[in-house]
This record gives C-alpha cells, sequence and structure tokens, in this order.
C-alpha cells in the first residue's frame, strides 16, 4: 500500500531527497518542478517506508489505506500523474557547489518569511558564516505567520524548520527593524560581507478603474493580514451597513489568495474559531456580515488561477455552495443561498465601481453589461514589489538582477527577486540561485570591502528602537501558544504592537 | 477548514511495524547472490563520490592526480563499510536484548527481527565489499571499540533507537549519493542502493520507536538521552574513515589526517544532509544545549 501526497503540499522536494527509490515525482530539476501544484509518489514504484512522511514539513504525506474525507481522491491524483507522463527521468541531483570561503564571513538576511529561511538555512548547510536576521516585525514568519489562510494549519507546520534554523548558533535575530525606515541597505552593505534582501512584494495591483478608492474596496492584502494578525491593521476591511448591507462580498481575481478570502468570509463562525485568526478577525466576523460571495475571473475556467487543490477544498467547507458560471452562460442574480454561497462568475470584468454604502460593481459579461450590488470588493490580483529609493527597479517595481545578484555583495531572493508568483516551497531553489551567486563572487573575491562594524550597527539599532532578540521572539511564541492551549486553538494572536514588545521584554527566566 | 474525518499517519510500533513487513516482503534484496561479486573492478572508478571523499576540496587533494584520489576513495569506502559493520553488530545485539522473551505474535517482534535478518545480510555484504575493494577491513580506535561494548549491554529505548537512527542516517547521506553515480564503481553503487532502500525501513521504526519511548518523557530524561545521543554520534562520525586509510592509500597520514579535520567541504556536505535528522531530534526534545554543542563538533549542525 504506497503513500500518497496530498493538497497542503508545499512542494519544496524535502521528500524527494529523502525518497531512497526515487519515486516522487516532478523532482527538482525535472520539466514540471515548480508549475505543477503538489509532488507526486509513483504507487509502482513506492516501498512503503515512510520516510517521505516524516520529512514532510507540512504533513501532507499519509499512507493510501489511511486517507479520509477529502484527501481520499489523491490517491487516483498521485497514481494519474504517472499514467499521464511517461517520460519521468530517474536522475541524480549533483552536489551542492561548496567552496573554500575565507572565515569570519558575516552575511545579513532581510526578511524571515520563506525567502529568507531558504536562505539562512542553504547559508547554514553551505558556509560557515555567520548570520544576522532582520525583520519589521518581533515575530519571525513573513506570510507564512500573517499570510498562510487560518484554516490551512498544517502549512504553517513548516515553521518548525525554519525555528530550528533561527536558534542554530551561528544565527542571529532582530526583530523589529525595517529597512529603508530604520537602517538603510548601504548601511547593511557596509556592516556586513553580503546582504541578501528577502522583503517580499507587497504593493497590491490595481484595478484602473474609476470608484475603486472608495472606502469598500480593499486589496485582498488587507483581509489576509487583517485576519493574520499583522499589528497596526486593527480596523475591519468589512464596512458595517447593518439592514442596508447585501451581505455580498465581490472578489476580483481567482488565484487561492482570493479563496482563501472567500472562504475566510464564508467559514463558520465555531470552525474559524478553532483557528489562530487574529480576535479582532472573528469578533467582527462571528455575526457573518458575509454570505453571499462572487468571484470575478477574466477568462474561462481553463485560465483560472487557482490550484485545483484549492478548488476542491471549496467543496469540502460545510454549509457553503459552490457554483461555477462559465464564461459564455449568463448570469442570473439568485436569491440568497440557504447558508453560505460562492459563486464563479467567469467571462466577467470589472468597468467601474460606483456607490457609498452598498457598492454597485459594474461588469462586463460577454459584451453586456451587469452590476452587481455588494457590501465589499476585494481585489486580489497580484502585488507588486514596493520600490527601494536605493536599488534600481523597473516601472512595475521589478528588481533588476542576475541570478539574483543585485551586485556584488547584494543578493535578492522570494518575492522580491522572482515576483509576487510561487508557494512556499519555490523559494528554496531560488534562495540556493542567490546563494550560488554569492559563493560565486565570495570565491572570485568579488565582494566589496566591510568599511563598519556589525557590532557598532547592531549597538545603534537597539538604542534606537524597539529590537527584538530570539528569546524575546520565542516569548511571544510561547505566550501566543499558552493563551490557545487553554482555548482549544493553535495559539491566540498578539496584535498589539505594544503589547508583543512588553510580552518580549518579560521574557521567561532563563533555564 | 472542519474536517471531522481526518488522514493520519500511522501510529506506534504495531502499526509502523505491520506496513514495514509488508514493504519487506514487496521489496528485498539479497546481496550474496544479487551483486556480482566476482566481477573485475573497473580501475577508472572511484570507491566513492569523490565529493564525499574526506579531503575532496583540501589542498592535499588538489596534489594529488586521478590515480590516487580513486584509490583513497576506495580505501575510503571499505572503512565506512567496517564502520558500518561495527555499528550494525551493536544495532543487532540491542534490540535481540530488546526482543528477548518478548511477545512472539506481535508485529513489532516480527519486524524486529527482520531488521536484525537485514542487518546480517548488511554486514556480510559490507565485509565482502571492503575485501573486494582493498583486501582489508578498519576498527575504531581501542577506547571507541571499549566503549561500544559498553552501548551492546545497556542502550535501551530511545537512548538506543536513537543510536541506531543516527548512524544508519549518516551512513545513509553518504551512500545516497554515489547510488546514481557513474564515476563510481557498480559494486559499490549496487551495495548502496541495496542498504539505503532496506535501511530506509529501519529509520522509520527507529523514529516511531523513539517517539514511543519518549512520549510523556520529562525534561530531566530528554537532556539526558538527548546529550547520550549526541555522544554516540560523535563516536560515529570520528570513527568513518580510520587515520589508517591515508596511509594504506599511500598518503602522507599526519598530513592527510590535518587536512581532513579542516576540510571545510566535508564538513558542509554532512551538515547539509542531516537537516532531517536534527529537525527529527529537536521534534523529539532531544536537541538540547548539550547535544546541541556536540553536533556542530563533529559538524552534524
Amino acid at each position: 500500500m504506497p503513500f500518497a501526497i496530498t493538497a497542503s503540499c508545499c512542494s519544496d522536494a524535502q521528500c524527494v531527497s529523502v525518497c531512497p527509490v526515487g519515486c516522487i515525482h516532478p523532482a527538482p530539476g525535472e520539466p514540471g518542478f515548480g508549475t505543477s501544484e503538489i509532488l507526486h509518489i509513483d504507487p509502482a514504484a513506492c516501498i512503503d517506508c515512510g520516510a517521505c512522511a516524516d520529512a514532510c514539513p507540512v504533513n501532507a504525506i499519509f499512507p493510501v489505506d489511511k486517507l479520509a474525507g477529502p484527501d481520499r481522491e489523491y490517491a487516483e491524483i498521485n497514481a494519474s500523474y504517472y499514467t499521464d507522463h511517461d517520460d519521468v527521468p530517474p536522475g541524480r541531483a549533483p552536489y551542492p557547489f561548496v567552496p573554500r570561503l575565507r572565515a569570519g564571513l558575516r552575511v545579513a538576511v532581510v526578511g524571515t518569511g520563506p525567502a529568507g529561511m531558504y536562505t539562512v538555512r542553504d547559508l547554514l548547510g553551505r558556509t560557515e558564516c555567520e548570520i544576522t536576521v532582520f525583520d519589521a516585525l518581533p515575530t519571525p514568519g513573513g506570510l507564512l505567520r500573517s499570510g498562510v489562510a487560518p484554516d490551512h494549519p498544517e502549512t504553517k507546520r513548516i515553521q518548525h524548520g525554519f525555528d530550528l534554523a533561527l536558534r542554530h548558533p551561528r544565527v542571529r535575530f532582530v526583530g523589529g527593524v525595517e529597512v529603508g525606515r530604520d537602517v538603510s541597505i548601504a548601511d547593511l552593505e557596509g556592516a556586513f560581507d553580503a546582504v541578501f534582501l528577502a522583503s517580499g512584494a507587497r504593493r497590491p495591483r490595481r484595478l484602473g478603474v474609476p470608484g475603486e478608492d472608495s472606502p469598500g474596496v480593499v486589496p485582498a492584502l488587507d483581509v489576509v493580514t487583517w485576519a493574520g494578525g499583522v499589528p497596526g491593521r486593527d480596523s475591519s476591511p468589512i464596512p458595517e451597513l447593518g439592514s442596508a448591507g447585501t451581505a455580498r462580498a465581490v472578489i476580483v481575481g481567482t488565484g487561492n489568495v482570493a479563496l482563501d478570502v472567500a472562504r475566510l468570509l464564508t467559514l463558520r463562525p465555531e470552525d474559524l474559531g478553532r483557528t489562530d485568526a487574529a480576535d479582532r478577525a472573528l469578533d467582527v466576523l462571528r455575526a457573518r456580515p458575509i454570505r453571499d460571495v462572487v468571484v470575478l475571473g477574466r477568462g474561462d475556467s481553463s485560465r483560472a488561477a487557482y490550484t485545483q487543490a484549492e478548488f476542491r477544498t471549496l467543496h469540502h467547507v460545510p454549509g457553503l455552495e459552490v457554483r461555477v458560471v462559465e464564461a459564455d452562460a449568463p448570469f442570473v442574480d439568485s436569491p440568497p443561498p440557504t447558508e453560505t454561497r460562492v459563486t464563479f462568475l467567469f467571462g466577467s470584468s470589472i468597468s467601474r465601481v460606483d456607490g457609498d454604502g452598498p457598492l454597485t460593481v459594474h461588469l462586463d459579461r460577454a459584451g453586456d453589461g451587469t452590476a452587481l450590488a455588494a457590501d465589499l470588493l476585494v481585489t486580489s490580483i497580484g502585488h507588486d514589489v514596493e520600490p527601494f529609493d536605493e536599488l534600481h527597479h523597473d516601472p512595475s517595481g521589478a528588481l533588476r538582477h542576475d541570478a539574483g545578484r543585485v551586485r556584488p555583495g547584494l543578493y535578492a531572493t522570494g518575492w522580491l527577486k522572482r515576483g509576487a508568483t510561487g508557494g512556499i516551497g519555490a523559494n528554496r531553489a531560488c534562495a540556493q540561485e542567490s546563494v550560488d551567486s554569492f559563493l560565486r563572487d565570495a570565491t572570485d573575491d568579488a565582494l566589496p570591502p566591510r568599511a563598519a562594524e556589525r557590532a557598532d550597527l547592531l549597538a545603534r539599532l537597539k538604542k534606537s528602537g524597539a529590537v527584538v532578540d530570539l528569546r524575546g521572539a520565542r516569548a511571544i511564541d510561547r505566550r501566543e501558544r499558552l493563551d490557545g492551549e487553554r482555548v482549544g486553538r493553535p495559539r491566540v494572536k498578539i496584535t498589539s504592537l505594544d503589547e508583543l514588545l512588553a510580552t518580549a521584554r518579560r521574557r521567561a527566566p532563563r533555564r | 477548514m472542519t474536517i471531522t474525518d481526518r488522514s493520519r499517519p500511522d501510529v506506534g510500533s504495531e502499526e509502523v511495524a505491520q506496513r514495514l513487513m509488508r514493504s519487506a516482503a514487496l521489496k528485498s534484496h539479497d546481496p550474496l547472490v544479487e551483486i556480482d561479486w566476482d566481477a573485475p573492478l573497473d580501475p577508472s572508478l572511484y570507491g566513492f563520490s569523490p565529493e564525499w571523499s574526506t579531503l575532496y576540496g583540501t589542498d592535499y587533494w588538489n596534489e594529488l592526480d586521478d590515480a590516487a584520489r580513486i584509490d583513497l576513495t576506495r580505501h575510503e569506502a571499505a572503512s565506512i563499510m567496517s564502520t558500518g559493520i561495527w555499528f550494525e553488530m551493536i544495532l543487532q545485539q540491542m534490540m535481540l536484548r530488546d526482543q528477548f522473551l518478548g511477545r512472539y505474535e506481535g508485529q513489532e517482534f516480527q519486524w524486529a527481527l527482520t531488521e536484525i535478518a537485514d542487518e546480517c545480510r548488511h554486514s556480510i555484504m559490507f565485509a565482502r565489499g571492503a575485501d573486494k575493494l582493498v583486501g582489508r577491513s578498519y576498527y575504531p580506535r581501542k577506547h571507541v571499540q571499549h566503549l561500544s561494548r559498553l552501548l551492546n549491554h545497556i542502550g535501551n529505548h530511545e537512548w538506543a533507537y536513537g543510536s541506531i537512527l543516527v548512524a544508519e542516517e549518516i551512513l545513509d547521506v553518504l551512500q545516497r549519493g554515489c547510488m546514481d553515480d557513474e564515476r563510481v564503481l557498480p559494486l559499490v553503487r549496487q551495495i548502496n542502493a541495496i542498504h539505503v532502500l532496506e535501511e530506509s525501513r529501519h529509520m522509520r521504526f527507529a523514529r516511531e520507536e523513539m517517539r514511543d519511548a519518549l512520549a510523556g518523557a520529562g525534561r530531566a530524561r530528554r537532556e539526558a538521552s538527548g546529550h547520550l545521543i549526541a555522544v554516540v554520534a560523535y563516536f560515529i562520525v570520528t570513527s568513518l574513515v580510520s587515520p589508517q586509510v591515508y596511509a594504506d592509500a599511500g598518503l602522507d597520514r599526519t598530513r592527510a589526517k590535518h587536512e581532513a579535520k579542516h576540510n571545510g567541504h566535508f564538513h558542509a556536505m554532512l551538515r547539509t544532509s542531516c537537516v532531517h535528522l536534527m529537525e527529527f531530534l529537536d521534534e523529539c526534545g532531544l536537541l538540547t544545549r548539550n547535544a546541541t554543542r556536540i553536533y556542530r563538533r563533529v559538524h552534524m549542525l
């Protein structure tokens, strides 16, 4: 009885590296790796040893005879990959490039989301460098902490491996420091032999239609970070319209983030209440202000941006009716749903948004116009990089780089480098590429000399601001988990910056 | 999402043992008949991937010609196989003790004996392999031999299985890359492939036994076991390649030993390969401060 990989697969291929028979595909380097939604175990070759299941950072792998509920379909999904692809090469991954470097190298990594943390892990493995990791927030994790949907707790488990890297004796965590605001890239380049920027891409793309700046039109990132607990986002993005409201939200975009928002708005309060969603969001969503979600996609359903795994997940949300209106089908605005409903309206593009209080969203469909009344319009059409003043960006915000090298000594990784595409696992190979560029520069003696002392820089930062070290971050983590344990939740997030800092300072006594 | 009906992994040694028994029935090897022991060794092929040589990347390595490098890796491979035998025999003794007068009808008992049988065949395979490669085998230093006799007699629960896991993981990482490396002798590639495949089941079992043994264990116990397992890891890693290997390969033993000890490349190869082991130990609460210090010293962390 073989094993099978299920929906929460993050595609970082750690399973591939432990499989004794090479039965997991597509593997790194093979066609399809990076675009395939999940990885697949070949049931004909699997020997049932379970090494992949133990190594999987998100607990996505189970024996086929132990699959239950929505996961059962994955037995077939894994198997059919191999009937659909007969060109699966056995190949061997090349040994990593490990050059001899001089001693005492100091590297800075900016950002502790997956991009930054895969970079840290690669550097820890292939070099003896001392690594200082910065994050704007007191809590590490980036989008892994605040952006992964609350009802996908398994995905967040990958943070354990990243936490272990943060605890490595050669790594120092400096939280509460934002590049641009608290320290410049030039400062970092001066104090470190190399700097890796992994700060992501968080400028939401705009629709470019009239009315998109009205209240009631919000980017998906605002909804996600509000429910994800990011400090400073206390106000609810959902307008309080009471009886004047329509209980409907329109979401523009069909990616996984759009589906995350759809589920957030329509999950039953008791189910959402068992997750790590921020209390400020639970308080609002408990009243179920939104029951009807319409997701707009421009093309037809074959061009939808969501992964099949996430689309399937939608069908397993209790009480949620899922409706798909194809691009060429007429849309009839039906009566309100029994409980909750999500309707995919393909072939639609927004022409303008009117109104105050309930919005009127004007659509173009198959050449005709329609209008939808909604309380909330969420734009989920992707993100661009927030440009750094000190660097060269394209007009879209994209950073100019060559295999991750911005210039010798300065590297980029993650969404900052690739643009805002790709899931968690995509960052692993991306980080390796950028680290390769750094290693080549280091061996070619191309790294600019350090001009300042790291200790001085860190001392300056500590004096001027609210810096949190790893002990403080762990104190926050401990407190959140303990608070969660008391009420049967994975954690209760602290969302006030003051409280985060106070918890960090009030840390537990040394063992 | 609410999933009242959740997928779950195998839990507990009985469930895991049952699956592993089926896996063993599905695919097992008999190295005595499957490997062509009489085939001549192609003189242009290495005993191990060069990248895994303890001297790869050092100044000394850069001075050696291909023939010298090939000879070195063959001796290193023989030494690693010898270390494998030494450890597998400790393992067999610990498991035999553990299962003596055990629950014969249980899956755990039957799997444990299957594993012991595997290890017997692996030991014979390694013994023949080392003999064929370089005509001799290697042993750990005397004081380490004595300590290992102690472990034979008193290793128990998570200390036993933790030691087993560490030993197997280290061997696994060394052998895995070579399996598909065309520069390596087919004999070694076959030996490694058989070992990696069958060992994967042993490691699964060891992990489950450790989880079982540590369920509900307090901090003092995790500290003690974590430290002990790290000490065992220390002795395994430092016994992998006997310094005698360098002399037998015609090298300056003192210089080779020194350069191997400071070989950043080998350290990096070990570190990158031990990531999963370290994460598992952390999951079990065994990556204590003392343990971390030791793992760093042998470049597993």
